[in-house]
């Protein structure tokens, strides 16, 4: 339960020693960095800081392009893990001493523009071929189709249902005209014609009429059927060529990995450029501010004069206004969580770090909404993977350690629910008499025959859940010495509230002293009533606010009743699994196939389910925290602690 | 085959029915919001993809609706015999998941697709655009669960 106490430095050093001290910072991940807002900060050039972005926006492409060649597909796991290459610091700092940069910038560039062009050849050479070649019949050179002193000529398409009418029309209009059909399509028919040039305009109407296409042909000393196959040529040619650019850039293929590595070497040039921004000059001297865990002051102060011995650390008071960025620290069992607070953000200067308060809740209700033993052995098994075999950033670590844990909880909730694959113990055959008689005797409820119970229960972990809330708010204030507003506000409500559970609970199960319990709840809505408007202005005004105030019961009853989602999404885990191995019982009685199929069914099946309830129990747990819990006592909104540190996003230092 | 099993098997086609609509119309909201941001980032497949499934619960909730009235009716084990009016009480308890699976699986959807909006900006906050369209879910969750508990409910 504790955010980690920072502390602001200033770190002071000569000048010479800059470059030192900052990859010292860097490589110890100890500092955030801040500028120093009233000091005039060293200007860096904008012009190095420009050429750093234009060269990674140019790997970035260049890398693109050859990945799409080389035809790297990424799995679907690389998609949220992109794999890192290891790579010592001194092989990283010679290759990019090495390497060629703006050279193989050009040469890649090169062939993505050759291979772009040869691109927009062969559109152009399809294109030509497709007017083409309709006319293939017309066994004429194509220059020789010109005018002739009396007689015009025009060559081109109508639509078949048009050809008859056009030709009627033609004939009354000059009957000595020729009109060859070289080409009949499905949809069009190709023609030439010949007339007189004195008919020409008549003729050009009466065409245009009947949406007459004029061929657009090269005007060249081959006929069609030639031209077709120079065409097919240069495609052949084309293609080749093609080849020949598409071969040249997978052997760039090392050279991939090289501009990996380049990247990342710019791109930290690039952060420490940035960060020199942030410091102070002096004529000898700079000064670097920041905040520390304090508990690392000493750390960074021995990771320093490794370094230099020129140099001090001044713890300095933050400024009147500024808070300190938050940093988590929890036992390892607790750490997962602090994924969930800081997916709704880090706890602000005057909370506590919810991570542990939550922790039990959120792996319970996850292990209820999963809620199947074998559901929750395999995803514990399939978290263990990912764990061992990636290398995974921090908020995936925990991401996997909290579907581990919640894993674990469901294989117990499965035990207790008798749930097993979908399966309950009274499935199982009499041959395995004990094993079904110890699953049934530690199995509590079966939730689908009885889901009134198990509802009850589910509403009742609400209940408790929101008035831990309460009383966690109460102590939060008792600690800000806000000692009014925790008796009137959360002690009250959390006893009207208790009252009013113990009055249901009381009622339901007719105990006798239910009678007590209307009377506390009576007495707990009048100190309400009286003590909710206090700070408003008049007697009246007091008062309505006061009544107005136990409105705030349907808010607690909604609140409690958003968790009957448990109920719900465990019996839809639970119930799709039955439905999976009804299915497959089904279509055992398939013929030959039978037993190939089932298995097809029950693996794909419960692989389906077991991903889909895994998401919907982490969403909805992940809910109930934020929605019900936290609006009891968190508000969030503090800035995450962010050290220094090397950015890359292709390799890892060894 | 009589009029209360017939009443119960129109309960179960709307359950399922609705539902999967409600699902099948919002993972398409959501889907074309996400094929949008592949185009300028196909990296993001694996995130979004998990966008697009959101909305996709109801189409199950309503499964599950329809599943729980077909066993109470012992459609798959041997029927037995239902009054017409607990047959029309069947359907009418199929109405809660189905009704709200379609309309929360749209407007689920819509929330969705946002999401995915506030991936691509900022995929860091991945956690967010998740939590936001879950919100809509609710209602369907309670939908299923007024049908079940009214299932159970129903005396044959």
């Amino acid at each position: 339960m504790s955010v980690v106490e920072m502390e602001k430095v200033n770190i002071v050093s000569l000048k010479s020693h800059k470059d030192a001290v900052l990859k010292c910072l860097k490589d110890c991940e100890l500092v955030e960095m801040q500028s120093i807002k009233e000091v005039e900060s060293e200007t860096i050039s904008a012009q190095e800081l420009g050429k750093y972005e234009f060269d990674l926006a140019e790997i970035k492409s260049a890398l693109s392009f050859l990945e799409e060649i080389m035809q790297k597909k990424k799995s679907f796991i690389e998609g949220f893990i992109p794999p890192k290459e290891e790579i010592s610091e001194d092989d990283l700092i010679n290759t990019a001493k090495t390497f060629n940069l703006s050279a193989a910038l050009d040469q890649i560039k090169g062939l993505e523009t050759r291979l772009s062009n040869l691109k927009n050849l062969e559109n152009e050479l399809h294109s030509e071929l497709a007017k083409l070649l309709p006319w293939k019949k017309l066994d004429t050179p194509l220059d020789t189709l010109t005018p002739t002193p009396h007689t015009n000529l025009a060559l081109g398409s109508i639509k078949n249902k048009h050809f008859a009418s056009l030709k009627a029309e033609l004939d009354k209009i000059s009957p000595a005209a020729i009109i060859d059909t070289i080409n009949t399509t499905k949809e069009s028919t190709y023609l030439l014609f010949v007339f007189l040039k004195e008919d020409s305009k008549l003729w050009l109407d009466t065409l245009s009429k009947w949406e007459f296409i004029p061929a657009d042909l090269p005007h060249s000393p081959k006929t069609p059927v030639a031209e077709i196959s120079h065409v097919h040529d240069l495609l052949a040619k084309t293609k080749l060529e093609t080849d020949e650019v598409l071969l040249e850039a997978k052997n760039l293929g090392q050279e991939l990995t090289k501009l990996k590595y380049m990247y990342d070497f710019i791109l930290d040039k690039k952060l420490t450029l940035e960060t020199q921004q942030k410091l102070t000059d002096t004529n000898y001297a700079f000064v670097i501010s920041g905040w520390i865990r304090k508990r690392d002051l000493d750390k960074l102060k021995n990771k320093l004069n490794q370094v230099t011995n020129e140099f001090d650390v001044l713890a300095v008071a933050p400024a009147k206004g500024e808070t300190a960025p938050v940093a988590l620290k929890n036992a390892k069992i607790f750490s997962p969580f602090e994924l969930i607070t800081m997916i709704y953000g880090a706890p602000n200067a005057k909370e506590f770090d919810p991570s542990v308060v939550l922790s039990f809740f959120f792996a319970l209700f996850f292990g209820i909404c999963l809620g199947d033993f074998f559901y929750g052995i395999i995803l514990s098994l399939v978290s263990i993977y990912f764990l061992k075999k990636y290398k995974l950033p921090k908020g995936g670590q925990e991401l996997f350690e909290l579907l581990l844990l919640g894993g674990i909880v469901a294989s117990v909730v499965g035990i207790l629910t008798g749930s097993y694959l979908g399966f309950t113990p009274a499935d199982l055959p009499s041959a395995v008499l004990p094993i079904k008689n110890f699953l049934t005797s530690i199995q509590i409820i079966d939730p689908i025959k009885n889901p009134l119970t198990m509802l009850v229960f589910s509403l009742a972990l609400g209940v408790i859940q929101i008035l831990f809330g309460i009383i966690l708010q109460m102590i939060e204030r008792i600690r800000a010495k806000q000692y009014i507003s925790a008796i009137l506000d959360d002690g009250l409500w959390l006893f009207f509230l208790s009252s009013l559970v113990y009055l249901i609970v009381a009622s339901a199960l007719s105990l006798t002293s239910a009678g007590v319990a209307t009377y506390m709840s009576i007495g707990g809505a009048a100190a309400l009533v009286l003590t909710q408007g206090r700070h408003k202005k008049g007697i009246i005004q007091k008062f309505l606010s006061g009544l107005l105030s136990l409105y705030k019961v349907s808010g607690y009853m909604g609140d409690t009743l958003s968790y009957s989602r448990l109920l719900a999404l465990g019996m839809s885990s639970t119930i799709i699994a039955s439905v999976i191995n009804i299915l497959g019982g089904m279509v055992r009685t398939v013929p030959v196939l039978g037993i190939v199929l089932m298995i097809v069914i029950l693996i794909v099946g419960h692989f389906f389910n077991i991903l889909i309830a895994t998401l919907s129990a982490f969403v909805h747990s992940t809910r109930l925290q934020m929605v019900e819990f936290f609006s009891k006592f968190y508000e969030g909104g503090g800035k995450e602690f962010r050290p220094f540190k090397r950015e890359a996003e292709y390799t890892r230092l060894k | 085959m009589d009029l209360g099993l017939a009443l119960a098997l129109a309960g179960v086609a709307l359950a399922v029915l609705l539902g999967g609509m409600g699902s099948a119309w919002g993972v398409a909201i959501a889907g074309e919001a996400g094929a949008g941001v592949l185009t300028e980032d196909p990296d993001k497949f694996g995130r979004l993809l998990v966008m697009i499934a959101l909305p996709g619960t109801q189409g199950f909730y309503g499964f599950l609706g329809g599943f729980y009235i077909m066993m109470k009716i012992g459609l798959l084990t041997g029927a037995v015999p239902i009054s017409p009016l607990a047959g029309l009480g069947l359907l009418f308890a199929a109405l809660p998941v189905g009704m709200t699976g379609l309309i929360s699986g749209i407007q689920q959807g819509k929330a969705s697709a946002a999401g995915i909006g506030l991936i691509a900006k900022r995929p860091e906050e991945m956690g967010k655009a998740i939590i936001i369209p879950a919100m809509v879910e609710t209602y369907a969750v309670i939908g299923l669960l007024a049908t079940i508990l009214m299932v159970s409910g129903i005396v044959l």
